[in-house]
């Protein structure tokens, strides 16, 4: 990590610690965190994927890393990463309040189409992450033959989901709903690139969630004591706690890969990245509360913190399935001659160290 | 929480990749050859002296010692490209990857000017003396001894699992030098022995298949001069236990089974969704533990010794070497032909050779259960 990542990676798990300690999650329960949305949003984190900032993809999944270790439920990772950029990247201004983003769930239709000065939209967004607490959501919209970002207000009658660790993945419909100019703009990123990328997020989500469970795990077994000695003295339970720290090393690899990856390689390592993160969630959820015992089930332990995401998570921007498919395809595309040399490259640009 | 860099190439790092490639594209056309299998890779001399003419064994060494001087990344770029297909690199392979670092870390003068440019010409092959007949992961427990006597030491006791003996010159011997009071990784030491020595004797331990891969190395006061030494006398725990980062982690330690994958793709009609699925999720684990691997090779080449991430590598790798073979056995269907064609006869040899992926160089177990110590130890200290 550079110097800059460092103290951003420093600056928001300060937020984290102070801001979603363990009496503020007991106290917020099920409930949007707004307090701390407020210390993030004043501080700029919830915009700083917008491009004029600077920050790029390796600042974004900071963030994203952060949220996952510190289960925060909140749609940083959906206003910075996804919408910011989308927005700002179409040219236009992010508006204020919350902006979430649209999933890229495979269901959504979303079509706009000009009226008079504006545009009306009609269209479905299924899941959108904290459709209900957000002021308006950026989605990908299609209309003339090409491709729109565009700025939804929330309806109200939206049909309210949840995910498996409680955060809100509500369902949005519009129907010839009237837009201001301003807020639609043609824009190179379509359905699949905003995949990718929320793709290339969540898995840095999932590896600070699984550096959680890990830490959680570490601490557990060296202190809970049965048959007269710390847990973590069986090599059975330390076998699970090794298994959990390769698979979240795997996970932070994979994800610094796409981070990294040339243009060329980047659907080849977003999709690892992704596959690689869900294929570790199955392994270090069942290791780490086999590990923990049955506290680890109870709603007051930290550990569902981290598996419900991963649980989650594994599913969104295309499931773990989804990604080895696509992976597979260009497999089989390649053949065996060109197995070596696509596994082979060099991730990134050439630059050492 | 240990992280892993991804680490891109240079320009020069780039262009020997080419080489190479270029050079493992002639010598092994895809179909023509049945490919080996990793660090279980047959000898053969005359292909270990075109990989020394092109400067490419023992690379770490620098030039005052006869080598190129080139970097553990470098190392690594070539290695892989060659257990990718599958080349017999098993003559030179441990005195490459192993005993020319050691030899540089502690050698004295003399032996690196005695051994270090014949590892790079290809004119000395070693062979490591670890393990015994009661000695396998709990390798402090050896008991193969060295006393003292005029000149140097006289050598008893036994080793097995001697990769490589019946065709090496020497054997990097672990041995106790004095005896055993307290702890056990006191008063270890390493020994050049040469394998022509008189009171060595050789015998083979053929593997399940027949072939002859291990030996048993029996040592009855064979004599060995002082200056055969590796290091100082009594340090040999310490040496063998930093050798592990350059021994755990290469790209020996995922690969193994890779020609069998290579093969299955080019002499098999593949296809359909089960083989996209499994194939990408592979495909997807490749990419990831080549790049750790790589990552560790450029830790080294920055001073740094990863060593429990470079164990945590290996146990990651081997299992996997097995994961790719069940795929291939899955995929393929029906019954297993040894006899058959080139593809069968890989698959047949990966199959039956595959459980020592995941002992050799310490069982996996073991590896866990150290990494598992040092992942708590350093949780106590954060707390």
């Amino acid at each position: 990590m550079t110097d800059e990542l460092q103290l951003l990676d420093e600056t928001v798990r300060a937020i984290f610690a102070k801001h979603f300690d363990r009496d503020t999650r007991a106290a917020t329960g099920r409930e949007f965190p707004r307090e701390l949305w407020t210390v993030l949003d004043k501080s700029g984190l919830t915009a700083l994927g917008d491009v004029e900032s600077g920050a790029g993809l390796a600042e974004l999944v900071v963030l994203a890393r952060a949220v996952g270790r510190a289960g925060a439920p909140v749609p940083l990772v959906e206003s910075a990463g996804l919408a910011a950029w989308l927005v700002t990247g179409a040219g236009l201004d992010l508006p204020p309040g919350l902006t979430t983003c649209a999933a890229a769930h495979p269901d959504d239709d979303l079509t706009v189409v000009r009226a008079g000065d504006g545009w009306t939209a009609t269209g479905v967004l299924h899941r959108v992450p904290w459709g209900r607490d957000s002021d308006q959501v950026a989605a990908v919209a299609t209309g003339e033959g090409t491709t729109f970002a565009v700025v939804l207000p929330i309806p109200d009658d939206l049909r309210r989901g949840t995910n498996l660790a409680d955060e809100p993945r509500d369902t949005v419909r519009f129907d010839g709903v009237a837009l201001a100019a301003d807020a639609v703009a043609p824009t190179a990123v379509d359905q699949d690139a905003l995949r990718e990328r929320g793709a290339v997020l969540r898995a840095a989500s999932m590896g600070g969630a699984m550096e959680a469970a890990l830490e959680l795990s570490l601490a557990y077994a060296g202190e809970r004591e049965q048959f007269g000695q710390p847990i973590s003295s069986f090599q059975a339970v330390q076998h699970h706690l090794v298994a959990i720290a390769e698979e979240t090393m795997c996970t932070g690899m994979a994800v610094q890969l796409a981070v990294s990856a040339s243009p060329e390689q980047t659907s080849f390592a977003v999709a690892a990245a992704k596959n690689t993160a869900g294929c570790a969630a199955r392994i270090v959820t069942k290791r780490a509360h086999q590990v923990h015992g049955a506290i680890g089930v109870t709603d007051e332990h930290a550990l569902p913190w981290s598996t419900t995401r991963l649980w989650a998570w594994q599913d969104e921007f295309g499931t773990t399935r989804d990604w080895a498919a696509l992976l597979g395809r260009g497999v089989l595309a390649d053949g065996g001659a060109g197995l070596w040399p696509r596994l082979s490259a060099s991730a990134g640009t050439g630059e050492a160290g | 929480m240990i992280e892993f860099r991804p680490s891109g190439l240079t320009e020069d790092e780039e262009a020997l990749r080419a080489e190479v490639r270029e050079f493992v594209a002639e010598e092994f056309p895809s179909g023509t050859y049945l490919p080996e299998l990793g660090i279980n890779a047959g000898a053969d001399v005359e292909f270990s002296r075109r990989l020394a003419a092109r400067g490419w064994i023992g690379m770490v060494v620098p030039q005052e010692y006869g080598g190129p001087g080139r970097s553990a990344t470098e190392r690594f770029l070539v290695v892989e490209e060659l257990l990718a297909a599958g080349a017999p690199v098993g003559a030179h392979w441990v005195a490459d990857r192993q005993t020319a670092p050691v030899i540089l870390s502690f050698g004295s003068e003399r032996l690196k000017r005695e051994f270090l440019p014949r590892i790079v010409g290809g004119d000395a092959f070693f062979c490591l003396g670890m393990s015994e007949p009661d000695s396998g992961s709990d390798l402090a427990s050896v008991r193969t001894r060295a006393t003292r006597t005029e000149g140097g030491w006289l050598l008893n006791g036994s080793k097995v699992w001697t990769s490589g003996a019946q065709y090496c010159h020497y054997v990097m011997t672990l041995c106790r030098t004095s005896p055993q009071e307290g702890r056990k990784h006191v008063g270890l030491s390493q020994l050049i022995v040469d394998l022509t020595s008189d009171g060595l004797t050789v015998s083979p331990i053929k593997l399940l298949n027949g072939q002859h891969h291990f030996n048993e190395v029996v040592f009855e006061d064979v004599f060995v001069p002082d200056h055969m030494v590796l290091g100082e006398v009594g340090s040999g725990w310490h040496q063998v236990t930093s050798e592990l980062a350059y021994e755990r982690s290469g790209p020996d330690r995922f690969l193994t089974t890779f020609p069998v994958l290579r093969y299955f793709l080019d002499f098999r009609d593949v296809a359909g969704p089960e083989a996209e699925l499994r194939l990408g999720a592979l495909a997807a684990r490749y990419w990831v533990l080549r790049n750790m691997s790589l990552s560790i090779a450029r830790s080294l080449d920055g001073g740094e010794v990863p060593a429990v991430e470079a164990t945590l590598v290996k146990d990651l790798g081997t299992s996997f070497e097995h994961d790719v073979l069940d795929l291939v056995r899955d995929l393929s269907g029906g019954e297993q032909e040894p006899g058959g064609d080139l593809f069968d006869q890989l698959l047949a040899e990966a199959t039956v050779t595959a459980p020592t992926f995941t002992l050799r160089g310490g069982t996996n177990e073991v590896l866990r259960t150290v990494a598992a110590k040092h992942l708590l130890r350093e949780k106590r200290r954060a707390l």
